[in-house]
């Protein structure tokens, strides 16, 4: 396989603007779904595994696992693209919900998910993060601790327009898969007030985004 | 495609876009959506943050190689040979259990006649329980059965409730719930269901805590519920 081509995909990919970029990977996907290429599958699973993947670390701490799952996550793209229209949705969330269904799956027999206390106001997954990249190599370290720095503050960029009981309780549902009595137990408040913030969330979410589907 | 009148709560909704719903509510999600196109539409919408967040969140780095993933990759005919295989596969189902909530087929025991599948837990009243240990982050997954006419005790909750009816219909103090609604009640509701009088109301019904029945009648039917 030529990497540096599939690598300039990616470079190219990044320094476009996000809608752009967006489009871009629909348009990929799209494809690949009517032609089943290759290459098209290359740039694919360069640019979302390690996102799967880094999703699905928030689950498991066991690294192997995760990269099992996100190597999963993009053989299901390679069998379901033709599924995937891009008028109903961007290929990162149709991605996101083939990797969310595959740890769904899986944590069914067996309880698998690690207690978390991380949350988002915390420095201590930023850190982390830096970490992972760091203990790996073969990266360059200034260029991977902007990136996690980056993606954190797009996380913080997304989660912004909400009141901060709001923000937590989306996180919490999103990124540590929490339902609402464990979010209840977590942060000791009543479960009717999880379900509260979480409706005025949805409204929110509903507004910033949904305007484009 | 029918049009449900009652629906999940939004934060119900939300949960379900990011993953977090216990196995029993998504499995009661799964058959709404199914046939409520104005949830699938929500559902979209917040699965669309999900979007959001897998681009914004930092890059793992991969330690496999992805050669050994390209050489399982399946071939064009594979893909379709596939995709016909699937299209072919007929659940065998129960003639109560609507097309839209086939997903409930695989929970229950073909082996057994329909009615052996039913336990009767009072008066009008039988049930089936789904004890898979993948329901056990679920207080209780079950489908009752409710001969026309019968009245449930009034109870509230320590959980959250969620109902979804599958055939016939009940009224209660919220409203007249049918085939495709759900009740998603929080935990301060207190009901009194009442299965109407033309067919016997089937629901399947998720809690995640035990239901509290009022009167000292009712608290001795509470082990008959296995709650």
């Amino acid at each position: 396989m030529d990497s540096r081509l599939t690598g300039a995909t990616q470079e190219i990919a990044a320094k476009l603007p996000p809608s752009t970029e967006s489009a871009h990977w629909n348009q990929i996907l799209t494809s690949l779904g009517q032609q089943h290429d290759k290459q098209q599958f290359i740039a694919l699973y360069e640019y979302f595994a390690p996102k799967v993947k880094a999703y699905l670390l928030r689950f498991t701490s066991v690294d192997a696992q995760a990269e099992e799952l996100a190597q999963e996550t993009l053989l299901q793209v390679w069998r379901k693209a033709h599924l995937y229209d891009a008028s109903k949705a961007a290929a990162s969330t149709w991605i996101f919900c083939l990797a969310r269904n595959i740890w769904i799956d899986l944590q069914r027999s067996a309880k698998q998910r690690i207690e978390q206390n991380l949350d988002f106001y915390d420095d201590l997954s930023l850190l982390q993060e830096q970490q992972t990249v760091q203990e790996s190599g073969g990266i360059d370290e200034p260029e991977a601790a902007n990136l996690a720095q980056r993606s954190k503050q797009q996380i913080a960029e997304l989660l912004r327009g909400l009141p901060a009981l709001q923000a937590q309780l989306v996180y919490k549902s999103y990124l540590e898969g929490k339902s609402h009595s464990e979010i209840a137990a977590d942060l000791e408040i009543p479960i009717g007030s999880v379900k509260s913030g979480l409706r005025l969330a949805f409204k929110k979410l509903q507004q910033s985004l949904g305007v484009s589907l | 495609m029918m049009s449900p009148k009652h629906h999940p709560d939004e934060a119900t909704l939300l949960s379900y876009a990011a993953g977090s719903l216990s196995a029993g509510a998504k499995l009661l999600l799964d058959c709404h959506l199914a046939c409520c196109e104005s949830c699938q539409r929500k559902v979209a919408q917040v699965e669309a943050f999900g979007g959001e967040l897998l681009q914004a969140i930092p890059s793992a780095v991969m330690h496999r190689s992805i050669d050994q993933l390209l050489a399982k990759l399946d071939t064009p005919e594979q893909l379709q040979a596939l995709q016909d295989g699937q299209a072919n596969v007929k659940p065998h189902a129960p003639e109560w259990l609507p097309e839209w909530a086939q997903q409930l087929s695989p929970w229950l025991d073909h082996e057994q006649k329909d009615k052996d599948l039913w336990q009767r837990v009072a008066p009008g009243i039988s049930q089936i329980r789904f004890d898979h240990e993948r329901f056990a982050a679920d207080k209780a997954v079950r489908l009752l059965r409710i001969a026309p006419g019968t009245c449930m005790p009034k109870h509230g909750h320590s959980g959250s409730e969620l109902t979804l009816i599958l055939q016939g219909s009940y009224s209660d103090e919220t409203g007249r719930f049918c085939a495709g609604d759900v009740a998603d009640l929080d935990p301060d509701i207190k009901h009194q269901p009442i299965a109407d009088r033309d067919t016997p109301c089937i629901c399947l019904i998720v809690t995640d805590a035990p239901l509290r029945f009022e009167g000292w009648i009712p608290k001795l039917m509470q082990p008959f519920f296995g709650l």
